[in-house]
């Protein structure tokens, strides 16, 4: 069997065969990709896919790492579109190779090299190996990372040979300097430069100081010395600051403080109708604090400067989700050619979202500008990492609906006889109701203040230079890059009108940006408790509710395969035999074009919400790697489970004040629920053909959420509209 | 301000000029070159830095150098020295967890390897889920590789020849 793939983003852009693949002497083959390892196993997904094509063995295919000199330009690693976007494009690239494999009767792929013209074009027509991957090698990487090898950019330049930096340009007097950086309090501040001589005087013997503006950073010989005048520094230094407003709640207020808004329809589908009197009307109100990343490792960059010419080359290492667009801001700031940045990517620690690398990475460049030749580490504290990179914004989303019982929803007669008995009895013999009308408001600052969008630099370090750069208003992606804010905003369900209006909060003084699944994560919360609330209202079963109001057969399976699974009704039954147990549902396709998920959440509400069991039930398209799509989407649900129960970020006047574990408390070892994940067939259509792969990593987060909070409704009665769910904010749902 | 200090390093008795103010992680890993115990935090909150201090999981971040004077320090770097008493369970342990997939960053593995092996070297005989879920409760893991970490850790303690006690799973 053989499949023609949809056509990836990342082969328009780099459409050469040798910008993806390399054929080696020895017969093995090299991989190009632009996307970033971030601890999701992409690197091994991409190899496996390589090999399966080309029908070679996996330990012949080695993947360069991404490097801006040689890989191809796939802008960021975000978004779930690793497999879309380098996976497919890797696959074509392989068929093609593989066809010429043949056509040239080769015996190696060595001998590949001598037939191949370096501007040949990968053929698109050549149809792909097809019927369902599924392959099952474990990740390769492991070992490395069980034996605590040092693999990280956090380990490059104390225990990795800095070779690679001596042969690039030569002969270079190799010498690591430690760099710290010293910051006054909020997203921009000035330093009052009349104590800076003074604080220079007191700096002790083998420490540099620099200024440019009011950006202050140090450099030593060792972390020790560059830390201990880096908070000497500190101590001596005063700023003018911007207060922030007052935090309550992890931003509860923010859509009232802002001081302008930006509000636009984001989406009108169907016909305003006039409802009946006996239609029903529903509103309530959703809120997701301002969350952080919380990378385990705090962000780390290497940088050196060629020289101190003009035009002098500069070489940086960063964990950064985008090498390509890294390099534009670098050179933007430093007012370079980007065609003189090399940047190399090495793996940090897990990345869900716009984190520190891409602001280290500048701090390191800065600095090491002062010291042509030498080579600059640069790491961010804990602190720094909860401080100074985004925090995810706080929203609010506002739900209202209007549910008719005249209507007679579409789905309706295309129901079968088992859809029916999964019903609610009552339901299926006496009403027809539907949703008249549907409106999703949803506030937010924007989600993304990534580096490669804008004219002027995206690190919140160079804002503080003499330069002046702008600080740049937080963006939402458009629409057809999955949006931001609005992200799964529009319902999945059926109803005869459906608005939503996306309101942008601006000027406020966070940096805000992405994080895994953007606005979905609060969308999604907020649709699916809208419906648990409506379905429990009307005294219908949730499932067999969201059943009802669905169209599209794949969501529809994944949610009848997941209620079979855990045994939904039997099963919710039974707790009302146990005190304060529950179970509750979500479900939500993420982007409302990728991955389908639906969730059961089974929880133990004591003095607190107790998440016992999850059950994810997901529809990826084909499935490239099991398990790997499966750690996703389990990792995914504990660290929504996360959000949902513990999270809020908090500030005082001046600074983000959640900049410890113990004050940004995450879900611990003693708190994490058993998950079971279970993927739909990749022709889950029962067709012959196979879905097209999509993303698995963000699929959970907002599904999760929702069958949280829907559970602890069921467990207890008492609907959380405000997250997380801490014993604080359950007792004031209780109250409310 | 250097001063010269001995302790025993997986297994090996050194002596080595350290600077007064520096951590014991930053020993470990800028002066030694054992880089597997990894800066998380700085506040003993997360785990990362752990080693085996005695034949304790300890953590490191905010441990004064000279506190390791006189004592017995283990990373995972220690697997090559086949006499030391906890390398048997650490390579149980690797094994355990490249079976389970029990990883996807890997940054904060090895404080988890590092408690493990303190766990099943010191266990009498049996140990229960629930300990295990004690012994992993300094650390943070932010991928969500949880459950995959506690089947490794149980798979390596069966094979470590342990029994297991399964009737608490919560604390």
């Amino acid at each position: 069997m053989s499949q023609l793939l949809p056509p990836s983003v990342s082969l328009k852009t780099n459409p050469l065969l040798a910008q993806w693949l390399r054929f080696e002497s020895n017969g093995t083959v090299t991989v190009f990709t632009g996307k970033a390892e971030l601890g999701q196993g992409i690197l091994h997904a991409l190899k496996l896919m390589a090999a399966h094509e080309l029908a070679v063995p996996v330990a012949s295919v080695q993947i360069e790492t991404a490097n801006t000199k040689h890989s191809p330009d796939e802008g960021m690693t975000s978004g779930s579109l690793s497999v879309q976007d380098s996976g497919l494009a890797i696959r074509q690239a392989c068929a093609h190779a593989a066809q010429l494999f043949k056509a040239h009767a080769c015996t190696s792929y060595a001998e590949l090299l001598a037939h191949l013209n370096p501007a040949l074009p990968i053929d698109l027509a050549v149809p792909t190996k097809s019927t369902a991957l599924n392959l099952i090698d474990g990740r390769n990487d492991l070992e490395a990372l069980v034996r605590g090898e040092p693999v990280f950019l956090h380990d490059l330049g104390i225990n990795v040979d800095l070779t690679p930096i001596k042969n690039n340009w030569g002969q270079i007097n190799i010498n690591l300097l430690h760099g710290r950086m010293v910051r006054g309090p909020g997203l921009r501040c000035t330093l009052q430069v009349d104590g800076w001589l003074e604080a220079l005087a007191a700096l002790q013997e083998g420490a540099q100081a620099f200024r440019d503006g009011s950006l202050v950073g140090v450099l030593a010989g060792t972390e020790e010395l560059a830390e201990k005048a880096a908070s000497k520094l500190q101590r001596l230094l005063k700023w003018d600051v911007e207060s922030l407003p007052v935090c309550r709640e992890g931003g509860v207020d923010l859509f009232e403080l802002a001081p302008a808004i930006d509000s636009q329809v984001f989406h009108e589908s169907g016909q305003a109708i006039e409802v009946g009197k006996d239609a029903k009307v529903y509103e309530a109100v959703y809120f997701r604090p301002a969350l952080h990343h919380g990378s385990m490792g705090p962000s780390v960059a290497l940088a050196i400067w060629e020289s101190d010419q003009a035009n002098s080359g500069l070489k940086v290492w960063s964990h950064t989700q985008g090498i390509f667009p890294l390099r534009k801001d670098l050179a933007l700031a430093f007012g370079v050619d980007a065609q003189q940045i090399e940047v190399q990517h090495m793996r940090g620690a897990g990345c869900y979202g716009h984190n520190g690398a891409d602001d280290v990475a500048y701090d390191a460049a800065w600095l090491a500008r002062h010291v042509p030749g030498q080579c600059v580490r640069v790491q961010w504290t804990r602190e720094e990492e909860m401080q100074q990179s985004p925090l995810a914004p706080a929203m609010r989303v506002k739900l209202q609906a209007t549910v008719q019982a005249t209507f007679v929803s579409s789905d309706q007669q295309s129901l079968t006889d088992q859809e029916k008995n999964l019903m609610h009895k009552n339901q299926v013999a006496s009403t027809r109701t539907g949703f008249a009308t549907w409106q999703h408001d949803v506030w937010s600052q924007g989600h993304s203040s990534r580096p490669g969008r804008a004219a002027t630099p995206a690190f919140k370090d160079s804002w503080q230079t003499e330069t002046n750069f702008p600080v740049l208003e937080p963006i939402n992606v458009a629409a057809a890059a999955g949006a931001g804010a609005e992200r799964n905003a529009v319902p999945p369900y059926v109803s005869q009108h459906v608005k939503v209006n996306a309101h942008r909060l601006l000027g406020l003084p966070f940096r805000t940006s992405a994080l895994r699944s953007l606005g979905a994560h609060a969308n999604v919360f907020a649709c699916e408790s809208f419906m648990d609330e409506i379905a429990y209202d009307q005294g219908l079963d949730p499932v067999a509710f969201r059943l009802r109001h669905l169209e599209d057969l794949r969501a529809i399976a994944v949610i009848k395969t997941l209620a079979t699974q855990v045994n939904w009704l039997a099963r919710r039954q039974s707790m009302s035999e146990k005190e304060g147990w529950g179970l509750g549902m979500g479900y939500a396709r993420y982007k409302s074009k990728g991955a389908y998920c639906a969730v059961v959440a089974e929880v133990e509400v004591t003095h607190q919400v107790n998440v016992r069991n999850v059950w994810v039930v997901a529809d990826i398209g084909e499935v490239i790697h099991a398990d790997g799509a499966i750690s996703q989407l389990e990792g995914g649900a504990i660290q929504s489970a996360s959000w949902a129960l513990k999270e809020q970020a908090h500030w005082d006047s001046e600074n983000i004040t959640s900049t410890q574990w113990d004050a940004y408390p995450i879900l611990r070892f003693s708190e994490v629920p058993d998950v079971q994940v279970h993927l739909m067939p990749g022709n889950s259509e029962n067709s012959e053909a196979l879905n097209s792969p999509l993303g698995a990593g963000e699929a959970t987060q907002g599904p999760t959420t929702a069958a949280i909070a829907n559970a602890v409704f069921h467990a207890v009665g008492v609907r959380v509209r405000q997250l997380p769910m801490t014993p604080d904010n359950l007792a004031k749902a209780a109250l409310a | 301000m250097l001063q010269t200090l001995q302790m025993n390093v997986n297994g090996q008795a050194i002596s080595l000029k350290v600077r007064k103010e520096s951590t014991a992680l930053q020993t470990i890993r800028n002066q030694l070159g054992l880089t597997a115990s990894r800066y998380g935090c700085g506040q003993e909150q997360c785990g990362a830095c752990h080693v085996l201090l005695d034949g304790q999981s300890k953590p490191t971040c905010q441990l004064p150098t000279e506190a390791l004077v006189g004592r017995s320090i283990s990373t995972l770097e220690s697997k090559i020295n086949s006499d030391l008493p906890s390398t048997p369970y650490l390579i149980a342990l690797q094994s355990a967890f490249i079976a389970e997939q029990a990883a996807q960053c890997g940054y904060c593995t090895s404080g988890f390897l590092i408690s493990a092996t303190a766990l099943l070297m010191n266990a009498n005989g049996t140990i229960s889920d629930l300990q295990i879920r004690e012994a992993l409760e300094p650390h943070l893991c932010r991928c969500g590789a949880h459950n995959r970490v506690l089947k490794a850790v149980r798979k390596a303690a069966l094979q470590c020849g342990l029994k297991i006690n399964s009737a608490e799973v919560f604390p």
